[in-house]
């Protein structure tokens, strides 16, 4: 006869109970989704991903499925999943209103994050007001998007082009004081024209005997740079300011670095921070650079020190084998914005699903959390922040070079205050 | 003086720039009389892949000073595979057919060529140094120019020569011109045209990839560089006349000086200065400076 032993459950229950236990801890805590929520929230990502932007869009395409990534992780936004639709920025004004449309009509989705170019933001944003669509603007730099026209569905989290040119003008006075002669070199189009005239007059208003000497305007990303370089070799500049971006950057560097060009003027680069990792050794110790006028550096902040920046920058780096840079950082800026003016409605709205108008107005005034800091919305829907800037060093350690005597310009320093144009601004530029 | 010898040399290198850039395009449309869009696939395809076996070399510890000899194989393999395969695949299918369907197929290819380079190498910029810095600098005027210039102005002038007298001096550029003057009776007397336009092309597309091999240690290859380029280079044999070689390298002089003066005494006509000279060349000899008159066939 089979000996059928007494049964021995409470062992197995208590095994089921802690395995239960261990499991609910490691989940998210996510509770139940805010009444009235989507399945998920669609956002579209438009940034470029082709053509020789593509090196910023695939920066900005990275850092977003890696955040929506670990948001979701996390639970999403208050446990809805965030989802993104990519669109490619590349195609002119005209494509990028149309793709707009079709995000909103056919994707439908709920907000829009992206634009680098100036062009675009500027020709999607009446689109954006005219179908009520919330559209965070990541990178665009052109200050017109918040001068021109009342807006109320558009924000810019990051600062305008203004500030670059500002930033470069107070840095490059504190290195060289006695700065007599300044040369430009920029591309024919809106960014580099801007980019020179706002240097231009910062510096000959904080110190009007500073002559210019050279105006060079080339194609945009002109491979041949030979003639331009001669020309500043010539001019003998005491410094150079270039809005160069991109492959044409590295270009003229790599053009212009074995012809003493770097070394014989003090140069500055305002988009130079995002092209360090591809010069390495190319790019010569001493050059001014800048990542835009943008508070993020994957070492500014020290990532040792605080716990969201070593996240990004370590996460980043094992996932794209690449430190993020100003676009990246940027990137972070907007989308972390959207989900904290989401976040802020549903509390605001007593924990339901917030309508689109909730969140326009939650996002007004709004501080939320980067790598870099707390940054706030103004009500002009202009974010302003520090803006980071230092001399390249080669260094050993990463391989290419970084910045050496970072400072990091106040953002009283570099934007104009609410409800002052940017150009009487730049024109009335005090010390 | 100064100035005038800054502004000669730089107008000369960006000349041969142009030139390496436009040489096999004219080739081509010389031979094949087809408007070759293609080229400036080809030519990205050839400073991608130089680039790329330069910096395995020296990624796994060759010399620096082989790196120039990958700047050769690369455009070989370039040509080698992307003539045959394009010619025969492609373009034989639209001999005689109208332009407009011979310009949207090169078109396409140079399409599917950029993606297919994004596929292979990614968006990020691609570079190799050693080339341009190996050979050092030298001043002139007191300004500092580098030797790899004068060498692209070297190699210019050395492969253009070259060609040159491969058209004019061998039996094989005598064929050449046959089939160019009259493809029917070429045929008649025992020529393998389609072979003479494999052959052709295929030169074509190694001179492109060529270009682009010996311009990339300068630059940066990221996708897209090469539209410029391609531009640049129809104005150029507009300019010198679509099918003459001679007409290339007078092109590139005039537009690589044009240039080079704006960028001197008048910076705000960069741009404008190339495309003036074209209009001003077109308007006054439509056929470019020495493009032939082709009459009319019944």
């Amino acid at each position: 006869m089979q000996r059928v032993g007494k049964p021995r459950i409470r062992p197995w229950l208590s095994l089921l109970t802690i395995g239960i236990l261990i499991l609910a801890a490691s989940l998210p805590a996510t509770g139940a989704p805010p009444a009235g929520a989507p399945a998920e929230l669609k956002v579209g990502f438009v940034d470029f991903f082709s053509g020789a932007a593509a090196t910023f869009g695939i920066s900005g395409k990275n850092t977003a499925e890696w955040l929506v990534d670990k948001w979701n992780k996390e639970g999403g936004i208050r446990g809805v999943k965030v989802k993104l639709v990519m669109v490619d920025e590349a195609g002119g004004p005209d494509k990028q209103v149309t793709e707009f449309r079709r995000l909103v009509l056919d994707e439908k989705v709920e907000a829009v994050v992206g634009y680098t170019s100036s062009a675009n933001c500027l020709a999607v944003a009446p689109v954006a007001e005219e179908l009520k669509v919330l559209t965070v603007i990541h990178i665009c730099g052109t200050h017109r998007l918040t001068e021109d026209r009342q807006i109320k569905y558009v924000f810019r989290t990051s600062n305008s082009q203004a500030a670059d040119s500002v930033m470069a003008a107070r840095y490059v006075l504190a290195m060289k004081p006695n700065v007599k002669t300044i040369a430009g070199a920029n591309e024919d189009y809106a960014w580099g024209r801007d980019s020179w005239e706002a240097f231009r007059i910062a510096i000959q208003r904080l110190k009007p005997d500073v002559k210019v000497v050279a105006e060079l305007w080339t194609k945009i990303q002109a491979g041949e740079y030979s003639a331009e370089i001669s020309k500043l070799l010539a001019a003998k500049p005491d410094v150079i300011h270039s809005s160069f971006w991109g492959g044409g950057l590295i270009t003229f560097v790599k053009q212009g670095a074995p012809r003493g060009l770097l070394k014989d003027s003090l140069v500055f680069f305002s988009t130079g921070e995002q092209a360090l990792q591809d010069l390495k050794k190319d790019m010569p110790d001493g050059v001014i650079v800048a990542p835009r006028a943008t508070s993020g550096y994957f070492l500014h902040p020290d990532p040792d020190r605080n716990p969201l920046q070593k996240e990004f920058v370590q996460g980043l780096k094992a996932r794209f084998d690449r430190y993020p840079d100003y676009p990246a950082h940027r990137t972070y800026q907007a989308l972390a914005g959207l989900k904290a003016a989401f976040e802020k409605a549903i509390d605001q709205g007593g924990g339901r699903w917030p309508k689109n108008e909730d969140v326009i107005k939650a996002f007004e005034g709004l501080t939320w959390q980067t790598p870099y800091g707390l940054i706030t919305m103004r009500p002009d829907h202009q974010v302003v922040h520090d803006g980071a800037v230092g001399l390249t060093k080669f260094n050993a350690k990463y391989g290419f070079p970084t910045l050496e005597r970072l400072v990091a310009v106040r953002a009283a320093e570099i934007m104009p205050p609410v409800g002052m144009k940017t150009l009487d601004w730049v024109a009335a530029l005090k010390k | 003086m100064r100035t005038l010898t800054i502004i000669l040399l730089d107008g000369a290198v960006f000349a041969a720039v142009l030139f390496l850039i436009s040489v096999g395009l004219t080739l081509v449309f010389g031979v094949l009389r087809i408007l070759n869009v293609s080229h400036g696939g080809i030519y990205a395809f050839g400073a991608y892949l130089a680039t790329f076996l330069a910096l395995r070399l020296l990624e796994i510890g060759g010399s620096p000073y082989l790196t120039y000899l990958m700047l050769l194989v690369g455009p070989v393999i370039v040509g080698l595979i992307a003539g045959p395969l394009i010619e025969r695949v492609f373009l034989q299918r639209v001999y005689g057919r109208a332009e407009a369907i011979q310009l949207l197929l090169t078109f396409s290819i140079f399409l599917i060529l950029d993606d297919l380079m994004k596929l292979i190498w990614g968006t990020k910029p691609l570079f190799v140094s050693e080339p341009y810095k190996l050979l050092g600098e030298f001043s002139i005027a007191g300004i500092r120019y580098s030797w790899y210039q004068v060498l692209l102005i070297l190699v210019s002038i050395v492969f253009g020569g070259a060609l040159v007298w491969a058209v004019r001096g061998t039996r094989f550029g005598k064929i050449v011109v046959s089939v160019i003057n009259d493809r029917e009776i070429s045929q008649a007397i025992g020529i393998n045209v389609n072979r003479i336009f494999m052959v052709s092309f295929t030169l074509g597309a190694f001179c492109a990839a060529l270009g682009g091999a010996l311009v990339a240690p300068t630059i940066a290859v990221v996708p897209g560089f090469a539209v410029d380029a391609t531009v640049l280079a129809f104005a150029v044999i507009a300019i010198g006349g679509m099918g003459s070689l001679e007409g290339a390298a007078l092109g590139a002089l005039i537009v690589g000086l044009l240039r080079a003066l704006a960028v001197h005494l008048l910076p705000e006509a960069d741009l404008v200065v190339i495309y003036l000279a074209m209009i001003l060349v077109l308007v006054a000899r439509p056929q470019g400076l020495f493009g032939q008159v082709e009459l009319r066939r019944i």
